[in-house]
């Protein structure tokens, strides 16, 4: 028997796939209305597949999976949504467009089950490739133990480059995720958050002064009384941003 | 443009014309001592011709104009054109007139005498009816000119407002016959229900043949429409209220105005919200205006996942460009209640 998981916040859209799967081998062990049951659920259950919306209520479907270690085989299901079709494409995926009929979700189906027991299952490709289509960035989703955390990026005080992590500072405060200081800098706004170092990208709003510390560096002391190296061409992006 | 002197405008031209005559001859007579039958018919004769000519200037003026030839060549033209006229027109009087008043002695010495300053008056009149055709002609396609701007204006005004009416979202359509598609397995007679109500709301979002303005009570069930389609897929995660008194409903609003505000409601409100999202509207009268407030309970810890406020920016250019009023879209952002205010004037109101 496979397991699985629904995750939709609408019981309409959760009723057709239950009734799709009636006469499957397939055994839905959970429905959730959104994100956070929807991992609760997983890590419960350890589903072997999961149908996931897109469009949730807080956790999108794709924030949903960032927080999942090892995701199952995830069969999405949205309305409309370009960039998610994109994503889907590029890495092959299964995809539902809603409304579906069942001919089109047993095809899914089938393609999925398949995937079942290969190791990698491309769902966290399609997360990566995801993240390379959006283009702007507007809150950060992170688990912090069993709690999730959503810091819109208004709430940040900056970022920091730690290996294959970057540290997320807000108030404080210090969490790490799994992404790179290049793509953050793509997909903030310029006018708001400058890269200011090799290793941060600071948000303008949050410092309080500059420090010269030596012939080419400088120091952003931030209102949280943190500071940030600043290189020489950071503090001429800050100087431009900032128009002083 | 046609000649300025045809119909309406010729009986202008005639009487300055006439004028000219009578002064014409006074002068002679009384000033010159010539006998009333010469002076009365060398003025006539003279300045009819003149007016003749002045007439037919007009298709000379269609020909020359400053944009082909220059300034210059303008002034030469007209120069030559002026001369040359009133030579012509003075030599055809002299000659004509000596041989009608062989005898009278004083007219024709006169006559001789008074050759270069005909010359310098015709040339006069000629120029300023030139001058009074350019003015005309320059008028008139500066009022052309207005019209037509006046036209564009409209037209943008109309595409303008048709662009800022509501944009159904793709969302709300294919979930919605998503959930459909889901009832015809389970209550078919809801489903068979649903797709009435949203045929119905895409019907008078599409505006085919719908006025520009209706009245709230049309309005309201209009938008009724469409949060019933929303409450059947969000059940009971949307709470609807509504405060109106029966006099409001008459009120007259643009169509579909109040269509992104509640659309804004349910997406701050219900996409983003895990508990029961209250959306509440209430209509009154405020002196002379309708005020629409839609109001919903939202987290204020939580960002929308996209879209800035578009549909309300909407809101505010179309009753702008309707009513000519900026700021009839306020926003009350509290703690957790998210309120939008409109206001619509109703000049009609007794």
């Amino acid at each position: 028997m496979i397991k699985a998981v629904i995750i939709d916040d609408e019981k309409l859209a959760r009723d057709v796939i239950k009734a799709y799967l009636k006469n499957t081998e397939v055994e839905v062990v959970a429905e959730c209305p959104n994100g956070f049951e929807g991992i609760k659920a997983i890590n419960e259950h350890e589903p072997d597949l999961i149908f996931l919306d897109i469009q949730m209520p807080k956790l999108t479907g794709f924030e949903m999976l960032e927080l999942i270690d090892h995701p199952p085989v995830v069969i999405f299901s949205t309305a409309f949504d370009q960039y998610a079709i994109k994503a889907f494409e590029l890495n092959a995926a299964d995809y539902l467009l809603k409304p579906y009929n069942e001919k089109r979700f047993m095809s899914a189906l089938e393609k999925a089950l398949t995937k079942v027991e290969q190791p990698d299952n491309g769902a966290e490709k399609i997360v990566n490739t995801h993240r390379e289509q959006l283009e702007k960035l507007e809150r950060v989703v992170i688990r912090s133990g069993a709690n999730i955390l959503i810091i819109p990026i208004d709430d940040i005080d900056y970022f920091e480059a730690q290996d294959d992590y970057v540290a997320i500072h807000t108030g404080g405060k210090k969490y790490l995720k799994q992404m790179t200081l290049k793509w953050v800098e793509d997909v903030l706004p310029s006018d708001r958050f400058v890269r200011v170092h090799r290793s941060f990208i600071v948000a303008v709003n949050a410092i309080d002064k500059l420090e010269a510390y030596s012939k080419d560096a400088y120091i952003a002391k931030l209102k949280t009384g943190e500071t940030v190296s600043v290189s020489r061409t950071g503090y001429s992006k800050l100087k431009e941003t900032l128009n002083f | 443009m046609k000649h300025p002197f045809k119909g309406f405008g010729l009986l202008y031209y005639m009487t300055a014309w006439a004028v000219i005559i009578i002064a014409h001859a006074l002068v002679l007579i009384y000033g010159y001592s010539i006998s009333a039958r010469a002076a009365i018919i060398d003025s006539l004769f003279c300045n009819l011709l003149l007016a003749g000519l002045g007439f037919s200037l007009w298709w000379a003026i269609q020909y020359i104009n400053p944009k082909t030839q220059g300034v210059v060549g303008t002034v030469i033209s007209f120069a030559v054109i002026v001369l040359f006229g009133s030579y012509v027109v003075n030599v055809v009087c002299g000659s004509v007139l000596h041989t009608v008043f062989t005898s009278e002695a004083t007219y024709l010495q006169f006559a001789k005498d008074s050759r270069p300053w005909r010359l310098v008056t015709s040339s006069l009149y000629l120029s300023i009816i030139i001058l009074v055709y350019y003015l005309l002609k320059h008028s008139f396609s500066l009022t052309q000119k207005e019209k037509e701007e006046a036209q564009l204006q409209t037209l943008l005004k109309q595409s303008e407002l048709e662009a800022l009416k509501f944009q159904i979202n793709p969302h709300f359509i294919f979930n919605s016959l998503n959930s459909i598609s889901s009832l015809t397995l389970s209550e078919p007679d809801k489903a068979r229900e649903m797709v009435i109500k949203l045929s119905e709301f895409l019907r008078g979002s599409l505006g085919q043949g719908k006025s520009e303005m209706h009245t709230l009570e049309e309005e309201l069930e209009q938008m009724h429409l469409y949060l019933d389609i929303e409450k059947v897929r969000f059940e009971e995660r949307l709470n609807l209220s509504l405060a109106a008194l029966p006099e409001v409903m008459t009120a007259r609003v643009p169509n579909m105005i109040l269509q992104p505000l509640y659309e804004n409601a349910i997406k701050y409100g219900v996409y983003e919200q895990l508990k029961t999202v209250d959306i509440r509207t209430h209509c009154y009268f405020e002196d002379s205006r309708l005020v629409v407030k839609v109001s919903n309970s939202y987290d204020s810890t939580c960002k929308p996942q996209k879209g800035k406020g578009i549909g309300l920016n909407n809101v505010r250019s179309r009753l702008e460009l309707i009513y000519g009023f900026p700021d009839l879209v306020t926003i009350q952002r509290e703690k957790d209640l998210f309120c939008i205010k409109l206001e619509i004037p109703q000049n009609s109101i007794t």
